[in-house]
């Protein structure tokens, strides 16, 4: 019996010597790959198993009995078997039919996750994982758990490698806790400074600095009405001579408006397109226009009044000579009103006021009425239709009240007395033919009003009709005529519009 | 022919009105509108064709609108 033991104990420590080689050869083939949990549950020296296998004698002796008895072994029964099997590496069992299929994929894939960090190193850090959701649920994988304690313990009798400090999730910064009070308030918040936004780029455009211009006529300029005695235009030495500094285009601007005042008999009229096209500077732009003038206004050459929205009226600096020229002038007392229209440079110079204004109140005290003038100041129509007129050449220089048909009864055209035309300035005290200009005036500015009234478009319809009306009611030619053509349409605008006709104007006036 | 020429004639004002774009060249048309129907006046006599009787009407009319459709030219004053 005590053979026996002796050998049993003998077979079973080298049973035992070989297990733990075999193991060894297994590990090393694995290299730094961990065993299974099931190898290394089996590689892992169970202090119970062996306690067991300690304890109990191997053959057991009912088995042995059995084996004796029965050569059958009952397997169900026999859990030392069961127990060996276990202990049995893989490759040396056999598989067996009635065993749970060992499930190695879904295993060796966790494993592989597990066992290979360093694969997982490669992929970019996350960012959008949730910590709380992201860290692997340690407690439901004990393998993992045996694992980790069988390295530390492998650390801790090998290399005692420097422990390396647990990877802290990086923190989100949407999910970062939001710092203590009073970290706050004892650091100053440090806000780096914000990132130059692209701020619009903003061209401040330069207010346009006015150019001084030194003016060349200190005196103030009257509205007159003249008439040339020797019918030639003369430009007093001196003036010509003052006038010559001046730059190409506003020299050419001046002499034009010169020249057309001369032509008109007055020197002030009313700003627009007609102007441009009268004074031979059609082509010249609108603007340029403007600029031109407005720089012989700082010159004192001319005064620019604004007597409406969109009516202008200009007065030119006309070199008097008493000698070759007349004024016309009917200025009345009471003209109080009308002087805050005239430009404030005027009435800054008022007190020096040089012959040019003192020989109109000199006519104005001997009341007479000089002849010859059948001009008239040309009202609101002039420009409300400049762009239109522009475009018709053969109104090219249109000579201001010639040839001009009476609107109705018309008397007979002498040397009758020239009204100021001016709008805002009252005509009394006329003759006939003053009251029909002024009344003339007056059916233009009815018309401008009713044009405003009932509007662009309709107007031009009713232009059409009356272009329609006049073709059936005086034929065709009249279209062609334009003179009578002008006539026949004032007569359609004063019956469509219900302006009042001349007589009953005169009695309405007074 | 002749009916041909004058019709020629008044087809020319009828085409040239739809370039017109001022009441200086509507005033040209109008006068060889003028001389056209002079001219057919004096060929025919009171004996016009309806053609161009009619041809006549219808430039006529195209005449005037246009005119009602040119700028309004000054009034009076």
């Amino acid at each position: 019996m005590g053979i026996l033991k002796a050998i049993s104990e003998a077979v079973k420590e080298k049973a035992k010597e070989e297990i733990i080689r075999y193991l060894k050869k297994v590990a090393d083939e694995n290299g730094s790959r961990p065993p299974h949990p099931r190898d290394r549950q089996s590689e892992r020296p169970d202090r119970h198993a062996e306690s067991r296998r300690e304890e109990r004698p191997y053959p057991p002796k009912e088995r042995q009995e059995r084996t004796d008895r029965n050569d059958r072994p009952d397997r169900n029964n026999d859990r030392y078997d069961r127990q060996d099997r276990q202990d049995q590496t893989r490759s040396d069992r056999r598989p067996d039919q009635f065993e749970r299929p060992p499930h190695r994929d879904r295993l060796d894939h966790a494993d592989r996750n597990d066992r290979q960090p360093e694969r997982s190193d490669h992929r970019p850090p996350r960012t959008d994982r949730n910590d709380r959701y992201d860290a692997p649920p340690q407690e439901h994988r004990s393998w993992d758990r045996d694992r980790e304690r069988e390295k530390e313990r492998q650390q801790q009798h090998h290399q005692p490698v420097a422990q390396r400090p647990a990877p802290q999730p990086e923190p989100r910064p949407d999910m970062r806790p939001p710092a203590p009070v009073e970290q706050k308030k004892a650091e100053p918040p440090v806000t780096p400074p914000p990132a130059p936004a692209p701020q619009p780029v903003i061209v401040k455009s330069q207010p346009v600095k006015e150019e001084w211009i030194a003016p060349i006529i200190e005196e103030p300029i009257e509205k007159i009405q003249v008439t040339v005695i020797t019918q030639d235009i003369v430009i007093p030495h001196e003036f010509a001579r003052t006038l010559q500094p001046l730059p190409l285009n506003e020299y050419t601007l001046y002499i034009k408006l010169l020249l057309y005042s001369f032509s008109i008999h007055k020197n002030y009229g009313y700003l627009g397109a007609g102007l441009k096209k009268s004074v031979g500077l059609d082509e010249l732009a609108q603007d340029e226009f403007s600029r031109l003038l407005d720089r012989l206004c700082k010159r004192g050459l001319a005064v620019v009044e604004k007597i409406s929205e969109y009516q202008s009226t200009y007065a030119l600096y006309l070199p008097f000579d008493p000698e070759t020229m007349k004024k016309v002038d009917e200025k009345k007392k009471d003209e109080p009103e009308a002087e805050p229209e005239k430009a404030p440079r005027a009435k800054e110079k008022e007190p020096a006021r040089p012959e040019m204004q003192k020989q109109p109140d000199r006519q104005q005290q001997e009341g007479r009425p000089r002849g010859g003038k059948k001009e008239e100041p040309k009202k609101g129509k002039d420009t409300g239709r400049d762009a239109k007129k522009a475009k018709e050449p053969e109104k090219k220089q249109p000579p201001k009240g010639r040839g001009r048909p009476p609107v109705k009864e018309r008397p007979a055209p002498a040397e009758e007395p020239v009204e100021e035309m001016i709008p805002g300035r009252t005509a009394i005290h006329l003759d006939d033919d003053g009251l029909m200009k002024a009344y003339r005036t007056f059916v233009s500015m009815e018309i401008d009003k009713a044009k405003m009234r009932v509007g662009r478009s309709n107007f031009d319809k009713i232009y059409m009709e009356a272009v329609k009306y006049i073709d059936k009611k005086h034929g065709f030619k009249v279209l062609s005529d334009q003179e009578r053509f002008r006539e026949y349409l004032t007569q359609y605008y004063i019956s469509a519009f219900d302006i009042p006709d001349f007589e009953a104007w005169k009695k309405a006036k007074g | 022919m002749d009916i041909r020429i004058f019709m020629k004639s008044l087809n020319d004002i009828d085409i040239k009105l739809m370039l017109c774009k001022s009441n200086f060249q509507w005033k040209l048309l109008a006068e060889k509108y003028d001389e056209a129907e002079r001219k057919i006046q004096e060929f025919y006599g009171a004996k016009i064709p309806n053609e161009l009787t009619d041809a006549l009407g219808r430039v006529r009319l195209q005449l005037v609108e246009k005119k009602g459709h040119l700028p309004p030219e000054d009034i009076l004053v």
